[in-house]
C-alpha cells in the first residue's frame, strides 16, 4: 500500500502524458490500480515497484485508446520508453517538493487563481476560459504557461529555503 | 521548429496539429534531458489538478468578472469532486484488498514494514533521555495455579504499574517511579553500573546485577526489556510479523489515540507462533522523524497475570545522567545496603 501511495503521483503523471483529458486519465489510473491488484502475484519485490507499475500503466493506456476509439498514441514506442525511463528515475524528493505548490498557489493574485481554477478545477480548455474571461484563447494559453513557470520558480525557492532551514537546524 | 517549451505547455492544454505532434515527439526523442523536462512539467500539471480540486472544495466559488458575465457553476464542480472522491474511494478499497491478498500483499507489505522497523531502530538509537507515562489498560489472570502457593504469591504485592513513570536513557539507564496506595513513591533504577531500589521506610538497596531491580518491569522473563527499547525493537524483527498502518487505521479502540494525524504512523507487530511475550505490540511514531511517542504491549505476561499496558512519551532529553543514580531519589541520611 505504501509503495502504491508513493508511486501514484508518478503513475498518474505518466498516464497524463498520453491521456490528456483529466477524467479519462483518472479512469485509466483506476484501471491500472485494478490491473496491479490482479497481477500482484507476478510482482517480483526485488525489482523496483514503480517500473513494474509503469509497465502495467502502459498496457492500460493502449487498451483504453483502442477500446474507446480515442486518438491514437501521439508518441512512438521509443519516446514512450524514454518517458517511462524518466518517470522511473524520478527522485522521490522531486515529488515531495511539489507539496510546496499549495503555498505558492495562495500567493497568486485573484485573477491568476481564477485562471488556475478554471483550467484545473473546472477542466476548461483555453478557448472556453477565454470565452468566460473575454480573452483570446492564445492569450489564455500564454498566461497558463507563464503561471506554471512562475509556480515552478516558487516551488524551487520554497524547497531551497526548506533545505537551508534544515541545514541550519543540523 | 517552434520553441519546444511552448509546445510542451500547449500539449498540456489543447490539441496539437500533426506537424506540432511530430516536432514534439522528435524533440523528446533527442535527449533524456528533454524527456526529464517533460516529466517535471507533467508532475506539476498533475499536482495542479489535485491542489485545485482540493482548494475548490474548501473555498467559495470565485466569480468571473462582469465582462465574462457568468458565475462558475458550482454543481459541475461538485460533480467533478464526487467523481474524484469516488475514484479515490475505489482506489482505496482496491489498495486495502491489495494489502491483504497473499502472496504479493504479504511480501510487499512485510518488506516495507521490515525496512520501516529498521529505520525506527536506527532513528531511536540515542543517548538522550526519554520519559514515559505507563498506563495499565487491562489485567487478566493467565491460568492461575492451584494448590501450593508460589514464592511470588507469598511476597507482598508489587507496587502498581498503572500511572508509573519510566525514565530511560541509552546504555540501559532507567528510573521507574511507582506510586504506592499510601501515596509514597517506590523507585527502582539503574545507572548502568549497578541497579538499585528506593523503598519507603527501608534502606536503599543496590546490586551489581543490573537486572536485579528491573525485574518488576514486565517483559524481562522473555528478554523483552522495556529498559532497552532498541533491543526490544530488534527482537520484533525475529519474533513478530510486522505491518505499517498509516494515519491510525487499526483494529483497536485505543489506536485512535495513538495515531490520528496524517503525519503519524503505526507499526503493528503480532507475535509469531512459538515465541513468548506480548501477543501484539503497537508503536505509534512520527512518519517524518520516526520519533516514537507511544508503545502498547497487549496481552503481556506479567507473573500470574496478562497485562495490556501503554507507554506514552511525556518528555525528551529532560533528565541528566545523575538522575539515574539512586542518590537523586532519597535523602542522604538513608542507609545504603549492597546485595
Amino acid at each position: 500500500m505504501r509503495q502504491w501511495t508513493l508511486a501514484q503521483p508518478i503513475i498518474c503523471s505518466f498516464i497524463g502524458a498520453m491521456v490528456r483529458d483529466f477524467a479519462d486519465r483518472d479512469d485509466v489510473l483506476q484501471e491500472t490500480a485494478v490491473a496491479v491488484l490482479e497481477s500482484a502475484d507476478r510482482y517480483d519485490p526485488s525489482r523496483p515497484f514503480i517500473a513494474w507499475a509503469l509497465g502495467i500503466a502502459r498496457n492500460q493506456i493502449r487498451m483504453f485508446l483502442r477500446r474507446d476509439g480515442q486518438e491514437p498514441l501521439i508518441f512512438d514506442e521509443a519516446v514512450i520508453s524514454q518517458l517511462a525511463d524518466s518517470f522511473e528515475a524520478i527522485d522521490p524528493h522531486d515529488v515531495h517538493r511539489l507539496s510546496f505548490l499549495r503555498d505558492c498557489l495562495q500567493r497568486l493574485d485573484t485573477r491568476e487563481r481564477l485562471l488556475v481554477q478554471l483550467r484545473y478545477a473546472e477542466d476548461l480548455k483555453p478557448a472556453a476560459i477565454g470565452e468566460q474571461l473575454g480573452m483570446a484563447a492564445n492569450t489564455v494559453s500564454k498566461a497558463l504557461q507563464r503561471l506554471r513557470d512562475q509556480l515552478r520558480v516558487c516551488i524551487d525557492r520554497a524547497a531551497a529555503a526548506a533545505r537551508a532551514a534544515e541545514g541550519g537546524r543540523a | 521548429m517552434r520553441d519546444p517549451e511552448d509546445l510542451l505547455h500547449q500539449y498540456l492544454d489543447q490539441p496539437l496539429t500533426a506537424q506540432e505532434q511530430a516536432e514534439l515527439g522528435s524533440w523528446l526523442a533527442e535527449s533524456p534531458a528533454h524527456a526529464r523536462r517533460f516529466t517535471e512539467l507533467l508532475l506539476l500539471h498533475n499536482q495542479l489538478r489535485s491542489e485545485s480540486l482540493t482548494l475548490a472544495a474548501s473555498v467559495p466559488a470565485m466569480s468571473v468578472n462582469s465582462t465574462g458575465g457568468a458565475k462558475l457553476r458550482l454543481h459541475r464542480r461538485r460533480r467533478q469532486l464526487r467523481r474524484v472522491v469516488g475514484i479515490a474511494a475505489a482506489l482505496l478499497l482496491l489498495l486495502m484488498l491489495f494489502n491483504f491478498l497473499p502472496p504479493f500483499g504479504e511480501r510487499a507489505v512485510a518488506t516495507a514494514a521490515s525496512a520501516e522497523l529498521s529505520r525506527l531502530i536506527d532513528k531511536n538509537r540515542s543517548d538522550a533521555s526519554r520519559s514515559y507515562q505507563v498506563e495499565v489498560e487491562s489485567v487478566a489472570l493467565a491460568g492461575r495455579r492451584h494448590g501450593r502457593k508460589s514464592g511470588s504469591e507469598k511476597r507482598p504485592p508489587k507496587p502498581p504499574m498503572d500511572n508509573a513513570v519510566l525514565h530511560l536513557r541509552g546504555g540501559g539507564l532507567f528510573v521507574l517511579i511507582r506510586r504506592q496506595p499510601d501515596g509514597r513513591d517506590f523507585v527502582t533504577g539503574s545507572n548502568g553500573h549497578y541497579s538499585w531500589s528506593v523503598r519507603p521506610d527501608s534502606p536503599v538497596r543496590i546490586s551489581r546485577d543490573l537486572q536485579r531491580f528491573s525485574r518488576d518491569l514486565p517483559g524481562h522473563e522473555y528478554s523483552l526489556s522495556l529498559v532497552e527499547l532498541t533491543t526490544t525493537l530488534q527482537q520484533l524483527q525475529q519474533s513478530c510479523d510486522v505491518q505499517i498502518l498509516e494515519g491510525g487505521a487499526a483494529d483497536s479502540a485505543h489506536v485512535d489515540e495513538l495515531a490520528t494525524a496524517p503525519s503519524e504512523r503505526l507499526l503493528v507487530a503480532v507475535r509469531r507462533p512459538g515465541f513468548s511475550g506480548p501477543r501484539r505490540i503497537e508503536i505509534a511514531y512520527n512518519a517524518a522523524t520516526h520519533e516514537i511517542h507511544q508503545l502498547r504491549f497487549i496481552d503481556m505476561p506479567y507473573g500470574p497475570e496478562r497485562l495490556s499496558l501503554r507507554l506514552t512519551l511525556i518528555s525528551r532529553d529532560g533528565q541528566p545522567e545523575t538522575f539515574f543514580h539512586h542518590s537523586a531519589h532519597h535523602p542522604p541520611e538513608i542507609p545504603v545496603e549492597q546485595e
